[in-house]
């Protein structure tokens, strides 16, 4: 049984060796594409537009301003400065109103400012319905530097908290020089509370959108 | 008898000069010109014809009647006959008459060279290679036409055989059409012709770059991405003939008219001893192109050159034609057609706009109907020519086919052969890694493994990276 067995995995393998003499496959070929949208070298500058929609107690709106270095296509060193405002939310005017009237301890995003790398080891396409052939890439963010946070409730205490903020986020070619870029952040402070006393960890996941432009290339339009 | 006739002239000139009509002024220049007598004379009559008509805004007359001056050796108004030639579209109705004129008789610079390189490009379309270089020495140096006229003078050496010599004019013509701003379609023009030269003089790397700097989105691109897969399967590069005609191959190409392409992949198949890939290559081909081949045949039997004229309009104007589309469709963008198809509409229109002729309309339409007939059977001509050469040349293809699938046969026995004897030891898949980590060790590009799909911006993207399956005596077999 085993021998038949045998004989028969050797005959489909020489029979597939077999097949490819004298034989031109898509294996030999390969696209090698000039890259549309190289990055290397060039400086990326941008402004976005955010929300922070997940916490408990506040609906954060907030501008972003990044600047980006690229040291390659893959690699860039960047710094990301924010300011926003947290808005209560449906729950927190809830809990807020007379029927409870309790104000939760919650902080509110007023700004940040951030350093760090990203790494964009994914570089593809897609297309869209036949129309058009869009580029993209995708990014992994490492970032940190501090946010600045003011208690809701009256005593309005503040906290300039130390900030890791690891991120995901994929650029959409527009042009040569511009991009679309959208991005899920997270950023996990340590904040010292006043009313209470002690560290607390926070997390300020959001999402941004936001026209990023790119330094000229020599040589291109 | 001389003085005689003279005095008659001077009698009809006179006629000419007091009349204040264009009906009695043509009057006294047709007696001249039906008068053999005076045939001496006729070439100043069809000049001043010229002036009358060019008065009466009728661009095409004036052009035909200063035409048959200049055939007479009169050289007036070359100027003004020449930039009504340009506002036409037909050189050739003036160009032809002054190729025959024994001297210029124009002072400012710019202008003389301007009419000599239009002659110069219209000896050039009539195939008179030597006096199209006599006239280009015409073309001052520092005229705006100067640049178009190195140009031409490339490609007549090229034409010549001297391709060595060609170089040189055609690199100033493309740094001269940089300063002064020509524009890109210029440019392309000239790396093409560039790229052709070099490859008529066998270097193969030179031609090979300057096909490969034509802009993607040129109406040049495909054609010289073709060219370049010439260049470098001259140069013995099957690989790299097959990656650029990869391209040729994709659905986006259907459109257009490659047959050579497909053979030349066929071709480097068979060079590479992938036979099996050569004769799916022959079948395919042989299943597009018989067929069209047939329709064409069936087009061209009975087709006139005004037959022709008339069906490459059809298509032109976006009609259904009997000849397939995709062989007409390298004249959408050829300036020759785009030049006649405006000329022919003007001499029609003009030709139902004579009534300041009074009696003379009609003999002037008649001259007006005869040049448009000229000129539609001159570019029938022209394009008919060449679709026969097309399919005389895909009927030869088709032939060669069978004798090429006999070759492969034979070779193939011997292929297996070998691989009986030494057997294929590669790990295939650990081949195929290794090659694309090559690959993208390539800066500023991206690497994308192929899958069988094509898109759109990947063309003339492909490379082929495969080993020639040809044993050493097969090789040298093959090698002739």
């Amino acid at each position: 049984m085993l021998t038949t067995l045998l004989a028969a995995v050797l005959s489909v393998a020489s029979a597939q060796e077999t097949l490819e003499l004298g034989r031109l496959t898509d294996d030999d070929i390969s696209v090698v594409q000039k890259t549309l949208y190289p990055k290397e070298g060039r400086t990326e500058f941008g402004v976005h537009l955010g929300v922070m929609p997940f916490d408990a107690f506040l609906v954060t709106p907030n501008l972003q301003v990044s600047f980006d270095k690229h040291s390659s296509d893959r690699f860039s060193i960047g710094a990301l400065v924010g300011v926003g405002y947290g808005l209560q939310n449906v729950t927190s005017r809830t809990l807020g109103s007379p029927t409870y009237g309790v104000v939760p301890y919650a902080y509110r995003y007023l700004g940040s400012a951030l350093v760090g790398f990203q790494a964009a080891p994914i570089y593809a396409k897609m297309n869209l319905n036949g129309a058009r052939v869009v580029h993209f890439d995708v990014y992994f963010a490492g970032r940190g530097g501090v946010s600045l946070e003011r208690s809701i409730v009256p005593d309005g205490s503040f906290a300039v908290a130390p900030t890791l903020s690891p991120g995901i986020g994929s650029r959409f070619f527009l042009g040569p020089n511009t991009a679309l870029r959208v991005e899920l952040r997270d950023d996990v402070l340590l904040e010292r509370r006043a009313l209470t006393d002690k560290w607390a960890i926070k997390q300020n996941a959001g999402v941004t959108v936001g026209i990023t432009m790119f330094s000229k290339v020599e040589g291109r339009p | 008898m001389i003085a005689l006739l003279s005095l008659a002239f001077a009698g009809t000139f006179d006629d000419w000069s007091k009349a204040t009509t264009t009906e009695a002024k043509l009057d006294a220049l047709f007696t001249v010109l039906n008068d053999e007598a005076l045939a001496e004379d006729h070439g100043m009559a069809w000049s001043h014809l010229g002036e009358v008509l060019e008065g009466e805004k009728l661009e095409g007359a004036a052009m035909i009647a200063w035409g048959r001056a200049f055939a007479a050796q009169v050289p007036d108004h070359a100027v003004e006959a020449v930039a009504l030639a340009d506002q036409v579209g037909d050189h050739n109705v003036v160009a032809e008459g002054l190729a025959e004129l024994e001297k210029l008789s124009i002072d400012a610079k710019d202008a003389k060279s301007h009419v000599a390189y239009v002659v110069a490009r219209d000896l050039l379309r009539r195939d008179k290679l030597g006096p199209t270089l006599d006239w280009l020495k015409k073309v001052d140096g520092d005229s705006p036409d100067f640049a178009d006229a190195e140009s031409v003078r490339g490609i007549v050496l090229a034409n010549q055989g001297k391709n060595e010599a060609a170089l040189v004019p055609l690199q100033t013509a493309r740094a001269l059409g940089v300063t002064l701003n020509k524009g890109e379609r210029f440019d392309t023009k000239l790396l093409m012709n560039l790229a052709r030269v070099y490859y008529g003089a066998g270097n193969w790397g030179q031609s090979i770059y300057h096909f490969k700097q034509v802009p993607r989105d040129s109406e040049y691109w495909a054609e010289a991405h073709f060219e370049e897969a010439w260049a470098h399967f001259r140069g013995a590069d099957m690989a790299g003939t097959l990656g650029l005609l990869h391209s040729h191959g994709s659905p986006f190409m259907e459109g257009l008219w490659f047959p050579e392409a497909d053979m030349l992949r066929a071709q480097s198949l068979f060079m590479m001893c992938k036979f099996g890939t050569a004769v799916e290559e022959m079948d395919r081909f042989e299943k597009r192109y018989q067929p069209i081949e047939e329709s064409l045949d069936a087009a061209l039997s009975g087709l006139d050159a005004k037959g022709t004229w008339a069906e490459l309009e059809q298509y032109l104007d976006g009609g259904s034609t009997k000849i397939p589309g995709l062989l007409l469709r390298p004249y959408r963008t050829q300036d020759r057609v785009e030049e006649a198809r405006a000329a022919v509409k003007h001499y029609r229109t003009e030709a139902g706009e004579l009534s300041a002729l009074g009696k003379h309309a009609d003999t002037v339409k008649g001259w007006l109907d005869e040049r448009a007939d000229t000129l539609v059977e001159r570019e029938g001509s022209r394009v008919l020519t060449r679709l026969k050469r097309d399919r005389d040349e895909v009927h030869q293809m088709l032939t060669d086919l069978e004798l090429a699938r006999i070759d492969i046969l034979q070779l193939e026995s011997r292929l297996y052969e070998r691989a009986a004897a030494t057997g294929v030891m590669e790990d295939i898949q650990a081949d195929r890694i290794g090659k694309l980590r090559e690959l993208r060790k390539k800066k500023g590009y991206e690497v994308w493994p192929f899958e069988g799909e094509y898109w759109a911006d990947e063309l003339g993207w492909y490379q082929v990276d495969s080993r020639s399956d040809c044993p050493e005596s097969l090789a040298r077999k093959i090698g002739g």
